[in-house]
Order: structure tokens, then C-alpha cells, then sequence
């Protein structure tokens, strides 16, 4: 192979190689990309889950601040009639269930007997214990006890307040709460991604699990994963991904997960976990953002890269060579004629004096000069072996 | 002796018969041959090796059978 065939598929080679390395970095890029987006959309998640959970916690603040205002409603319970006093407030309640999603309301006996009086939302329940962490975060701190509680089946969020007499002496506890099943179809409507909020089966009741899916006509989805159950989803699609190694192990501020590929839609997912108000990792709630636009892009783009890579590719060899052809090649092909030349009429027997002149300032010129230089000492040994 | 040296002249006979360079077709069959032909006298020892490998390397270049 000639050196000049060689330098031709040593560049094709380099370019190649260069067009691997390209391919690589770009597509290292791209999954880093992918992985900051994923990653933002988990955490724009779980900012605005965290927001929507604040907001509601105002809002049902301001509700109970307004029920407690109420004289008629204290006057009634201050009397012990439970029934008048459901009279007149679950119209109220209803109100309040219609325009804001309050879906609890209670009157709340004061402790050490700690006990539900009323439950506006199930009149005929009462007098049970309340060991809510809610309950009693506003009795030790006298004050407003707000968060998410993980139910039988389902989470609410609840405020709890202490209720106080006329004569400002504390006579119970007013509390209401809500489901945050909306937080997901808010979330979706805000962010164009895909949620689900799986629970952890050890914090539920299979039994109450299976008895509020049916009255709510749904199937029991209860054994369909190992240690969680999934509570909401705005997708059936959505799947748990690497959730099914267990809520355990998510980052606090959340985990990004592989992404998936499933008929032309690719979506990045991650979760964060969620927890009680006691601070108990309870559950976590999956994100499946939308990234086949991005994806397509990165699939477009490395290709761009790799064609224009080709093109001056392509370019750079075909300058390379003829630039070495020039400076080199032909050069090198001429010196070799002329000590062809030179050499053969020696051995041939001319004696005449060739001139070997230098076609440059350079290693080829370098070696003319010696060869030229050279030939006149053969000539000058032939000739006297040749006695001419 | 003067074998080598007749066989060198027949074939500068080739050369010249044909009109060829003279110089770089002798100086093509002294590199095949292995020695320089412009230094073969008659007084040159005869070689039998160098006789035959000049035979192959004339008729190699020039083509042609040597009668030498």
C-alpha cells in the first residue's frame, strides 16, 4: 500500500473515530439533558404539590375561622344538642363540601376526654376517641394543628383549631378537612405531566381498601404491586418504574427514574415521596413527564452534528491529501525518478555529471542534496573501476 | 577467459540493434545481475554464476533470448 493510500485511510479512520466520539458525547449530553428535565419535572412537582398543600391549608383555615365565628353554631354546641346543632350546620357544610371540596367537618370535645361530638359528614358516627396527629398538634400548641393524614384509605388534609366559649375558655375543637384527590387533576392542568400517588400498603387496611373501592365501583387494585397500592393516577399508563424497588429509597426532594418508550411517546418519570404530618414516609407520588419532542429533537440534532461532522470530514481529507500531495507526494515521486534515473545510468555506465539539485528546504531536500552529494562519490569510484 | 566480456558486448548489441537508451538499459541489467557491466573487460575472470544470472537478467529486460 502506497503512503499516500495509507494517509488517506489512517484520516478515514481519525474521521470515524472522531464521528464514534461525537456520537458518544452527543448522546451523553442528551441523556443528561433528558435526566435535568426529568429532574425538573419531578421538582416543579413536588414544589407545586407543596404549594397546592399550603394553599389549601390557608383555605381551609380561613373556613374554619369562619365556622368558629359562627355565635348560633357555638351556642348549640355549648348546649350539648347534637342533632340541632347538625340542623343547622350541614346545610352549611354542604355549602362549603359544593364550593370548596371540604369534605369534613367536626366538633371536637376539648381534652383529656379528647372525643368526636359531631361529624357533620357522618352524623351518626360520634364519641370515638381521636387520636389524629392534627388533634393534637392544636392542643399542645393551643393554636392552629394543619397537615396531611393518612386515613384507611385515602389522605386528607386537616385543620384543627381550638373552639372557645363566649367567656374565652376553651370548650373544643373545631376541625375540617378535604381529600386531595384534586391535587393531581391541578397538578396536570398546571404542568401537562402525568401523576399517580401510590401508598404503602403497610399503612393501610387491605379489608377498608377493598370496601372503598367497591362502594366507589372501582376494582380492587390492592394486589396489584407488593408494598404499595396506587390511591390516584391521572393515567392507567403511568406504571411505578423503579418505584417497585421500594418508596424507601426516593431522594426527599425526589428520584428520577429510567424513561419510557411506549407507543411513540417517550416520558421521563421520577417520584418524591410524601409524608404525614407526623413526619412518616407514607407514600410518593410519580411524575411522567412528556419528552418525546425532546427526544426527536436530540435524535435530529445528533444527526445534523454527524452529517456536518461528515461533511467536513469529508473536506478536511480531501484537502489534507491534496495539500500532501503537493508538498509531499509529488515531490517525493520526482526525487524518486531522478534517483531512479541517476542510478540506473551510473550502473549503466555514464559517468556524466548529473546535477541533483534540491527541490526544497526541507527533510526531502535535505535528502537530494546527500543523495546528489553521494552519487558524485560512485561516480568517482566507478570511473576508476572502470579505468574511463 | 573473455566469456563474460563477449557476453556483455552481445548484449550492448541488443541494445544498440534496437535503440535503446543505452546507459539506463545496461545500468537495468547491472542491478539485476548483480555487477556493473561497464566494468567487464576481456580480461575479466570467467564466472559461470555471473554469466547465467546476466543471461536471465538481459533477456528479463530486454525481452529476448541470449544465445551466450
Amino acid at each position: 500500500m502506497s503512503i499516500k493510500a495509507k494517509v488517506i485511510v489512517a484520516a478515514v479512520i481519525l474521521m470515524l473515530l472522531a464521528g464514534v466520539g461525537v456520537w458518544w458525547e452527543l448522546t451523553r449530553l442528551g441523556e443528561a439533558a433528558l435526566d435535568v428535565v426529568a429532574s425538573d419535572a419531578v421538582t416543579d412537582a413536588k414544589l407545586t404539590f407543596d404549594n397546592l398543600e399550603k394553599q389549601d391549608v390557608q383555605k381551609l383555615s380561613g373556613i374554619l375561622d369562619v365556622l368558629m365565628s359562627r355565635d348560633d353554631l357555638r351556642a348549640l354546641y355549648l348546649t350539648g344538642d347534637r342533632d340541632a346543632l347538625y340542623a343547622a350546620a350541614s346545610p352549611l357544610a354542604a355549602e362549603l363540601a359544593d364550593k370548596y371540596g371540604v369534605t369534613h367537618v367536626y366538633f371536637e370535645r376539648p381534652e383529656p376526654e379528647s372525643t368526636i361530638f359531631l361529624r357533620l359528614h357522618g352524623k351518626d358516627r360520634f364519641d370515638d376517641r381521636i387520636e389524629r396527629k392534627t388533634y393534637k398538634l392544636a392542643v399542645e400548641s393551643k393554636s392552629y394543628g394543619a397537615g396531611k393524614e393518612l386515613g384507611k384509605t385515602a389522605f386528607a388534609l386537616r385543620v384543627v383549631h381550638p373552639y372557645y366559649g363566649p367567656t374565652g375558655d376553651l370548650v373544643g375543637y373545631m376541625e375540617v378537612g378535604e381529600e386531595i384527590d384534586h391535587f393531581f387533576d391541578i397538578l396536570k392542568e398546571q404542568t401537562g405531566d402525568e401523576f399517580a400517588m401510590v401508598l404503602l400498603k403497610d399503612k393501610l387496611s387491605a379489608e377498608d381498601w377493598a370496601t372503598m373501592r367497591e362502594s366507589a365501583g372501582q376494582p380492587n387494585n390492592w394486589d396489584d404491586n407488593e408494598s404499595v397500592v396506587v390511591a390516584n393516577a391521572t393515567s392507567d399508563e403511568i406504571g411505578l418504574g423503579d418505584l417497585e424497588t421500594g418508596v424507601e429509597a426516593l431522594d426527599d426532594r425526589g428520584s428520577v427514574f429510567q424513561s419510557k418508550s411506549a407507543g411513540g411517546v417517550t416520558t421521563a418519570r421520577g417520584a418524591f415521596p410524601v409524608y404525614d404530618v407526623a413526619g412518616v414516609r407514607v407514600g410518593a407520588v410519580i411524575v411522567a413527564h412528556d419528552i418525546s419532542s425532546l427526544t426527536d429533537e436530540l435524535v435530529a440534532t445528533r444527526a445534523n452534528a454527524l452529517l456536518l461532522l461528515a461533511a467536513v470530514g469529508v473536506v478536511l481529507v480531501v484537502a489534507l491529501v491534496l495539500a500532501l500531495n503537493v508538498l509531499v507526494f509529488k515531490r517525493l515521486s520526482a526525487m524518486m525518478d531522478k534517483i531512479q534515473d541517476a542510478s540506473l545510468r551510473l550502473a549503466g555506465g555514464d559517468f556524466s555529471e548529473v546535477e541533483f539539485k534540491a527541490s526544497g528546504n526541507d527533510e526531502i531536500g535535505e535528502f537530494e542534496r546527500f543523495f546528489g552529494e553521494f552519487l558524485k562519490l560512485l561516480r568517482s569510484a566507478f570511473q576508476q573501476l572502470s579505468g574511463k | 577467459m573473455g566469456q563474460l566480456s563477449d557476453a556483455v558486448r552481445a548484449v550492448e548489441q541488443v541494445i544498440s540493434r534496437r535503440g535503446l537508451d543505452d546507459f539506463k538499459t545496461k545500468g537495468l541489467i547491472s542491478m539485476q545481475a548483480g555487477f556493473f557491466l561497464s566494468i567487464v573487460s576481456p580480461d575479466t575472470t570467467d564466472d559461470p554464476e555471473r554469466l547465467a544470472s546476466l543471461r536471465r537478467a538481459a533477456e528479463d529486460v530486454l525481452g529476448e533470448k541470449m544465445s551466450f
